[in-house]
Order: structure tokens, then C-alpha cells, then sequence
């Protein structure tokens, strides 16, 4: 009778201490689930910090080599697609990121272009609107790096919690991260 | 399953922040805002600055680190200024922290100092200011080996520049204040309780509810006044030691440089 109230009751404790865990885990996931959002909105908003950057550096540099025209071109059109497209990050598959990036990645690499066009003209180097510019875009190539890293930093703890016990039981699904590709190795580099 | 596979091993490779910012030194213990781990400041020089930034903690609760380092692990300067303000925690509440991150010139390499600016700050400090001090108060004295120089015209024109934008001064006695925040809530409520019962008295005498509610105005302000002013003496202690940082935070802002 006894014994078997004992075993009846330690029953019952691993039960509630294994529901407890479960909850737990699983009120981690859902704030984890709105955190991931919340930093891909941070991810966009650096990128869109950029390319707000743009018309002004286009029109900066349009100032002293105005025959650069087919650079301007490329610069303008991959504003243009990068910032119409438009992401959700709560359901964010594999080629869609990779659709994201690559458009930022030839943003980024027709940025590197045009930044390139001062070799060819010493007064718009020396001019200090220039510089502030090319400050400006390289302190928003660091907030975008940032923000990246965070995100998948919130995406890999996310995606390892919900590979383990208890965090399996709950069918959320994986979440996508950034990877580096080859256009974006070459993001404009700018040297002082 | 491959592809799921793929993704997460790439996210590895790129989500591989966690070790990067296990290469970022640990925050200091006791703590400081001047970090000379590259050892080119004179053990006067470190307490001179020392004193200064915790002056300016205290008038103004923005915080200014000063770090140099001889190794950035392979890492930019601008993510190790930037993840060594987040994971220290230069800064308050108000995020208003900066990072001065300092790695002298070597024989064989070059010189790079970087200013990272946590978000509070990022209005009054954007990356072409931060990228002017870098380049003319700091550079031109590091190159003529005066870092201690160039670092203080640099500190000195950050706090300048950020005091205009946050400038409270730092409340020590927090504790004090909190009791007569307390008080003030318990007479007020004894207030409105008298107030109530008297209204239920006499439901007419309205001249005497409104009297009641005019004498606790200056109760009020007395308290606060008086919680300020011995918040202050209290954090105005010359020459004190730092009191830790407060976990502002960074986001990538600032600008660098390189001799």
C-alpha cells in the first residue's frame, strides 16, 4: 500500500517536472519565435540604411565624372531591385534568403565600382562630401554586418533548441541563415 | 535533408560569432575604462585618464572606454570595437557608451584605431564625426608616437560632443531615492483617502477637496528635490573608482582608421 503510494507519487513528480520542462522550453521558443523577426527587421533596416546612402553618393560623384554614366546605370538598377524586394521574415525559405542576398550582393558589388571611380579623378577623392559619404557607407557596411551576425546567432540558437528534447516535440521549423557568397567577398573595401 | 544539412553546416561556419567573441578579451575585474592591454600608455598616463572618464561617468553617465590591443585575432577592427562594447557592456540604460579601440603601429604592421559608438549616441556622434576624430585628433599625434596625445584630444572631444545629447548625472543612492519616491506614493494616497472620506462627509464641500490637493503639490517637489540633491552629493565622490558598466549596446556605428 505504502510502497505503492511512493511509487505512485514519484511517478506523478517526474511527470510534472518533465511538463514543467516542457513548458518552459517551449514559452523559450515562442519569445525566441518573435525574436527572430524582430532581428531580421534590424537586418533590413541596416541594408535600407544603405540604400538610402546612395542617391546622394550617385549624385556626389556624378559632380566630377559625369561621363560614368553605364556605373550610375548599374548602381540605380540594383537599388531599384534590391529594395523592392520584399521579404517575411516568419516564413523565410532557403531561396529567398538567397534571392535577398543576391541582390544586395550586386548592390554591393556595383557600390564597389563606383567607389572605384575615384582612382580616375583626384578632385572628387579630395572632396570632403565624398569622404563624409564613404564614411557614412562604410559605417552602414558595419551595422549590416552586424545585424547579421545576430541574426544568426538568434536563428542557430533557435534552430539547436528546437533539434533537442523537448524543444522537437513542438514542430516549429528551422529557421535560415545568411551565408557568405562570393559577391559579397567583394564588398566595397574603403581605404583612408 | 541534404540541403537542411548544407544550410546548417554554413550557418556554422558563418554563425560562428559565439568564438569570435570568445576572442574578445573578458571584461575587466574590477572594472575600468581604461584598458591598455597593448601597454603604450605610462602607468600615470592610465590613472590621468582613468580619472577623467569616471569624472565624466558621474557628471554625465555616459561612458567612454579606452582599449588598446597589440592582436585583433584576425578580426576587423570595427566588429572587435563593436562586440567588445556589447559583450562589456560600455554604456547605460541609454546605450550612450563608446569604445576608443587602439592597436598600435608595429614594424610590421599597420596602425589601426577605431571609435565605436553605441546607438544612443549615434545621433549626436554619427560615423562621419566619429571618422573625423579618428582621422584628425587622433592619427596625425599616433603618428608622430604620441598616443597618449591623440587619445586624450579624442576622449575629450567625444565627451564634449556627447554631453550635449545625454547628460544626466549618474544616481548612486539609488536606494534613498526609491524610499522617498515610497513616501511621496504613501502621502499622496493618504491624501486621496482623506480627501475621498471627507468628500463622502460632506458630497458639497467641494472648496475643501481642492485645497487638500493644492497643499500636496509642494510636498511633492520638496521630496523630489531633495532626492535629487542627495542623489548628487552622493555620486560626487573625486577621485572614486569606476562603477561598472551597464550594458549599453552596439550596433556597428562609429568609424576607424588606419596609419
Amino acid at each position: 500500500m505504502k510502497k505503492s503510494l511512493i511509487i505512485l507519487l514519484s511517478v506523478v513528480g517526474i511527470i510534472a517536472i518533465l511538463v514543467i520542462w516542457a513548458l518552459t522550453t517551449y514559452n523559450k521558443l515562442v519569445t525566441m519565435d518573435e525574436a527572430v523577426p524582430a532581428q531580421w527587421a534590424q537586418v533590413e533596416s541596416a541594408y535600407k540604411r544603405r540604400a538610402d546612402l546612395i542617391p546622394n553618393l550617385v549624385s556626389t560623384v556624378k559632380g566630377y565624372a559625369s561621363h560614368e554614366s553605364e556605373t550610375f546605370a548599374a548602381v540605380t538598377a540594383a537599388r531599384a531591385t534590391a529594395t523592392q524586394l520584399k521579404v517575411d521574415a516568419n516564413n523565410l525559405t532557403p531561396e529567398k534568403l538567397q534571392e535577398y542576398q543576391q541582390a544586395q550582393g550586386q548592390l554591393s558589388s556595383a557600390l564597389g565600382r563606383l567607389l572605384m571611380v575615384q582612382e580616375r579623378y583626384p578632385d572628387l577623392k579630395a572632396n570632403q562630401n565624398f569622404l563624409d559619404l564613404q564614411a557614412q557607407l562604410e559605417g552602414t557596411e558595419n551595422r549590416i554586418n552586424t545585424e547579421r551576425m545576430r541574426y544568426n546567432e538568434v536563428c542557430r540558437e533557435f534552430n539547436s533548441i528546437i533539434r533537442r528534447f523537448p524543444g522537437m516535440l513542438f514542430g516549429f521549423e528551422k529557421r535560415v541563415y545568411f551565408e557568405a557568397t562570393d559577391a559579397e567577398k567583394e564588398t566595397p573595401k574603403v581605404e583612408f | 535533408m541534404k540541403k537542411l544539412l548544407k544550410i546548417s553546416l554554413l550557418g556554422l561556419l558563418i554563425g560562428s560569432s559565439s568564438i569570435l567573441s570568445a576572442q574578445i578579451p573578458e571584461k575587466p575585474s574590477p572594472a575600468r575604462l581604461v584598458n591598455d592591454f597593448a601597454g603604450i600608455f605610462t602607468p600615470n598616463q592610465v590613472q590621468e585618464l582613468e580619472q577623467f572618464l569616471v569624472m565624466a561617468d558621474d557628471s554625465t553617465s555616459n561612458q567612454l572606454c579606452v582599449v588598446t590591443i597589440g592582436n585583433l585575432n584576425g578580426m576587423d577592427i570595427s566588429q572587435f570595437a563593436t562586440e567588445l562594447g556589447q559583450k562589456w557592456g560600455v554604456g547605460g540604460e541609454k546605450n550612450n557608451g563608446i569604445v576608443i579601440l587602439i592597436k598600435p603601429k608595429t614594424e610590421r604592421e599597420r596602425g589601426e584605431a577605431f571609435i565605436a559608438v553605441s546607438y544612443g549616441l549615434e545621433g549626436v556622434i554619427p560615423d562621419i564625426i566619429a571618422n573625423r576624430v579618428v582621422d584628425e585628433l587622433m592619427i596625425p599625434q599616433f603618428r608622430k608616437n604620441d598616443y597618449y596625445g591623440g587619445t586624450v584630444a579624442a576622449v575629450d572631444y567625444l565627451y564634449r560632443l556627447a554631453k550635449g545629447e545625454i547628460n544626466a548625472p549618474k544616481e548612486k543612492s539609488q536606494h534613498s531615492r526609491n524610499v522617498i519616491f515610497i513616501a511621496i506614493f504613501i502621502v499622496i494616497l493618504i491624501l486621496i483617502l482623506v480627501s475621498k472620506s471627507k468628500n463622502g462627509n460632506k458630497p458639497n464641500d467641494n472648496h475643501e477637496h481642492t485645497s487638500y490637493g493644492s497643499s500636496a503639490l509642494p510636498w511633492i517637489l520638496a521630496g523630489s528635490s531633495f532626492g535629487r540633491s542627495s542623489g548628487s552629493y552622493g555620486g560626487g565622490s573625486f577621485g572614486g573608482s569606476f562603477g561598472g558598466f551597464g550594458g549599453g549596446g552596439f550596433g556597428g556605428g562609429g568609424a576607424g582608421g588606419s596609419w
